[in-house]
């Protein structure tokens, strides 16, 4: 085996700048798998985290049938021993009541549909960081029931500023008509047109008080440790709450849409992640075969002296995995590095700022290191190394001694 | 019983579907144990042919080669890489050493694939070496060695791997004819000594006349 070894090391030194060419070929192309790989994590991640960080939350808990069809009639009715039992649950963080409803709210020019949260102030920001996005005035106060937040479109098409009064119009619980008079104090700008168009904040009490809902909500919203174990989470509430009067929903089923679209992301930079390995399996493979086509004398040699078959094979595939592993270790090394360094500094994609806004990612992806992928990869890219070694292998040792030693 | 009996033995190279060439016509040859025999003609009578039959690293296209009783020509491939391994050793004209490996582990390499151990076949290689005068040269790659050397490091692997029968193809033609003696008499040493059998080519007129038996081939056969 040293031997063999030793052969294969050498005919690695012996042709230096074709071995180099292989280990950068391997290297750079591991190094772009890994770093695509951190990029595409860090965009995804960034958006579910901003995306359930606005109004969906980690978890969402209503009265059976609410999320397909929203309605004050579907309210929880004593919300406080729910809480208890979510409470208890070790991995969650905290828990927000809301208010939900479908109104119209109106200034002293134009009107609009919108989606009124009632919503706690004092609870709502340990689940959600609409708090961080008021650009301008301020956040709703517990005390003060008589203001309301405006997504920034909705406010340029309602034509308001600050301090301006709107009134908002609906029907409430009891069927009677509900209305309003608020004063704006404060612009939600979240960059996705779809909130900042439609909705409209004010706190928990005006929203029971207008839609008559005393003690009511519509909704329990919660956040937990980590957002990417809201499948198990919910599994372990239901196990606990009565699911057949109420349903416990995660991030994905909350939106769908925004999970496929993840899950198609990750198909398609998995396709590219594909390709990318064919072009280093394929850059792996010439240098190899090249290199075969080079020693058919001295492979005829080693066969007319009694050498095996399987051990000119292993030899071949020693090369390569010498090759995979020198490459494989550099390609960690760099793509690591670049990840890790565009993972504190981020990659500013500003020209497409607005489209990343909608999307929820922000204008700078912040790469995302993952051991597993890094681990997956490197291993994927080592064993493809030697996978393809074995044509040019196999052409080496079904030489005829014979015709091989004659050959120049 | 012949140690080696060549019997019958044709060999046709097709160069395409109509056109053959016979290498080799009705070759009858017995070699017995510790024989020193020279293959002798002109090039292209076959010697090449004949030797690549003996040494098993081809098959004829009829007749047999018997190795101590033993029909060689209907091993398969497996069997007689091994049986090279284990019964023959082979010097070339052109050398063919491994040109990434020093002079030192070109000698091991057969002991290498017979699974002799480490310290033996270093012990081994090194004797050999020196005995033939390469004892400063037993880490230098074979590529930077003379035609002389080279030759010499592939008799000495010949002879490391205590080869029963060694075949030389012309192994003299690349020397100058100092080195083409002192190299003859090293082969006839050994064949003394140890008892190798050697069944060598040359066309060369001194070569022969060192030889017990010379064979003549003329036009791809025995005359």
């Amino acid at each position: 085996m040293r031997t063999f070894l030793k052969i294969a090391w050498r005919n690695i030194i012996r042709s230096k700048w074709r071995s180099l060419i292989t280990i950068a070929a391997i290297a750079f192309g591991l190094a772009a798998l890994i770093f695509i790989r951190a990029f595409v994590e860090g965009a995804d991640r960034t958006m579910i985290e901003n995306y359930t960080d606005l109004i969906p939350g980690h978890l969402q808990i209503h009265k059976i049938g609410f999320h397909k069809k929203m309605g004050l009639e579907r309210s929880i009715l004593a919300p406080e021993k729910l809480i208890e039992v979510i409470k208890a649950e070790p991995e969650v963080v905290n828990v927000t009541r809301r208010i939900k409803d479908y109104c119209l709210v109106s200034s002293s020019e134009h009107s609009s549909g919108v989606l009124l949260m009632g919503i706690d102030p004092s609870t709502e920001p340990q689940v959600s960081y609409l708090h961080k996005r008021i650009r301008h005035g301020e956040y709703l106060s517990k005390d003060k029931d008589d203001q309301i937040i405006l997504g920034k479109v909705l406010a340029e098409i309602l034509n308001v500023e600050l301090g301006d009064k709107v009134v908002i119009m609906g029907q409430a619980a009891d069927g009677s008509l509900a209305s309003g008079a608020y004063r704006l104090c404060g612009i939600l700008d979240t960059g996705a047109e779809e909130i900042d168009k439609t909705v409209a904040l004010i706190t928990l009490k005006a929203a029971q008080q207008l839609l008559v809902m005393e003690g009511k909500i519509s909704e329990l919203t919660l956040r937990i440790e980590s957002v990417y174990n809201a499948a198990d989470v919910s599994q372990k509430l239901k196990a606990k709450i009565d699911t057949k009067e109420f349903e416990v929903l995660t991030w994905k089923e909350i939106s769908p849409l925004t999970a496929q679209w993840l899950e198609f992301d990750r198909a398609f930079i998995n396709y590219i992640l594909f390709i990318v390995l064919l072009v280093v399996a394929s850059g792996i493979f010439n240098t190899l075969l090249m290199s075969v086509l080079e020693r058919i004398r001295e492979f005829g040699i080693m066969l007319a002296l009694g050498t095996k078959r399987i051990q000119i094979v292993l030899m071949v595939a020693l090369e390569s995995l010498i090759l995979g592993v020198i490459g494989s270790a550099l390609g960690v090394t760099i793509g690591v590095a670049v990840s890790l360094y565009f993972g504190s500094r981020g990659v500013n994609l500003g020209k497409f700022a607005s489209a990343l806004e909608n999307y929820y990612t922000g204008s700078i992806i912040y790469p995302r290191l993952y051991l597993d992928y890094v681990v997956g990869f490197s291993l994927i890219v080592l064993i493809t190394s030697v996978l393809v070694s074995f044509y040019p292998a196999w052409r080496a040792a079904n030489l005829k001694p014979v015709e091989a030693i004659k050959h120049f | 019983m012949a140690f080696i009996e060549v019997k019958d033995v044709f060999k046709e190279y097709a160069q395409d579907a109509v056109i053959k060439t016979e290498a080799l016509k009705e070759i009858n040859l017995t070699v017995a144990k510790k024989d020193f025999i020279c293959i002798a003609g002109p090039s292209g009578s076959g010697k090449t042919t004949l030797l690549q039959l003996v040494g098993a690293l081809d098959k004829p296209t009829s007749g047999k080669i018997f190795y101590g009783g033993e029909d060689i020509t209907v091993l398969s491939s497996g069997r007689l890489a091994d049986f090279r391994l284990r019964k023959i050793g082979f010097v070339f004209q052109a050398y063919n050493l491994i040109n990434t490996l020093t002079a030192l582990e070109n000698t091991e390499y057969v002991m290498l694939l017979q699974g002799v151990n480490n310290k033996e076949r270093r012990e081994k290689a090194e004797g050999i070496l020196k005995k033939v005068g390469l004892g400063d040269f037993l880490h230098r790659r074979v590529n930077r060695l003379s035609g002389g050397q080279q030759q010499r490091v592939a008799v000495c692997r010949a002879i490391a791997a205590e080869a029963e029968v060694i075949l030389a193809d012309e192994p003299t033609a690349n020397l100058d004819s100092q080195t083409a003696a002192g190299l003859i008499e090293l082969m006839r040493q050994l064949n003394q000594e140890k008892g190798t059998t050697f069944i060598f080519s040359t066309h060369d007129k001194l070569v022969m006349d060192k030889a017990d038996k010379v064979f003549q081939l003329k036009d791809g056969r025995i005359v």
